[in-house]
């Protein structure tokens, strides 16, 4: 056992939590930019890099974070912010986070069982 | 670089800029009808000039500045305005106001969608605070 509390699960979940609290930024700052001329909506991807990373078994803390912009078709103003989408990975973001802290909560409370300590 | 708190940051800097453009459309529909005479310039449109805070980044937007609609108006046939020339012309501010309201509605629209922003941001830093309890 190298070390109970940085334990792998953790390391990935801590990555996962990171990674969907960026992309909730990111979704902040193309909400922030929906009339913006010239904008192109930023995109946030952690989820591939670090699914490689747990199979491979490394250490899914250094799994990398890559933005990049929107390719999709712009409005006249040359801005390709899309509000419903946006929205939609807006909400699906909050509750993917929630179930990541859920997951941390959990793993949690079974730390604390293990150190024999009460509930 | 955010604060602890970075989506509510950014979503408050598009709740700024929207701000920003309602009170600059509400301005120019308080004008629509404001007569100046021909010897100086007409009411002059508002338009804000929303910019990247940091393109790239996450720091959201900001006010760039604002541009001004025509300075020259519409030359309109008044000759009982106490403000007419020889010639019975007055200045009207040159303002669409069917394209305001439309701006207005856009505004509006942008700034509840911020809002939006800032409530489930809000519902997620609070799942965070509680994390371990």
């Amino acid at each position: 056992m190298t070390d109970l509390i940085g334990d792998p699960t953790l390391r990935a979940l801590g990555h996962a939590l990171s990674g969907l609290s960026l992309r909730q930024r990111t979704i902040a700052d193309n909400v922030a930019n929906v009339d913006t001329p010239q904008f192109l909506a930023g995109r946030v991807d952690f989820e591939s890099s670090l699914l490689a990373a747990i199979s491979d078994g490394e250490d899914a803390g250094d799994a990398p974070v890559a933005t990049e912009r929107s390719m999709a078709p712009t409005r006249t103003d040359g801005n390709n912010v899309n509000l419903d989408e946006e929205t939609l990975a807006g909400t699906e973001t909050g509750l993917a986070y929630q179930l990541g802290v859920q997951a941390m909560t959990d793993h949690f409370a079974r730390l604390r069982i293990a150190a024999g300590g009460a509930s | 670089m955010a604060g602890p708190f970075g989506a509510i940051d950014t979503a408050g800097t598009g709740l700024v800029l929207h701000r920003t453009w309602l009170d600059a459309v509400a301005d120019n529909i308080a004008n629509v009808n404001t007569v100046r005479p021909t010897s100086g310039e007409a009411f002059r449109a508002r338009y804000v000039v929303a910019e990247a805070a940091n393109y790239g980044g996450t720091d959201g937007v900001r006010v760039a500045g604002a541009e001004f609609g025509d300075a020259q108006g519409r030359m309109t046939y008044q000759p009982d305005s106490p403000l007419a020339d020889a010639q019975g012309y007055v200045r009207l501010p040159d303002i669409d106001l069917a394209d305001q309201m439309s701006q207005l509605i856009m505004a509006q629209r942008g700034y509840q969608a911020n809002l939006a922003v800032v409530e489930r941001a809000t519902a997620a830093y609070q799942q965070a605070i509680g994390l371990g309890r």
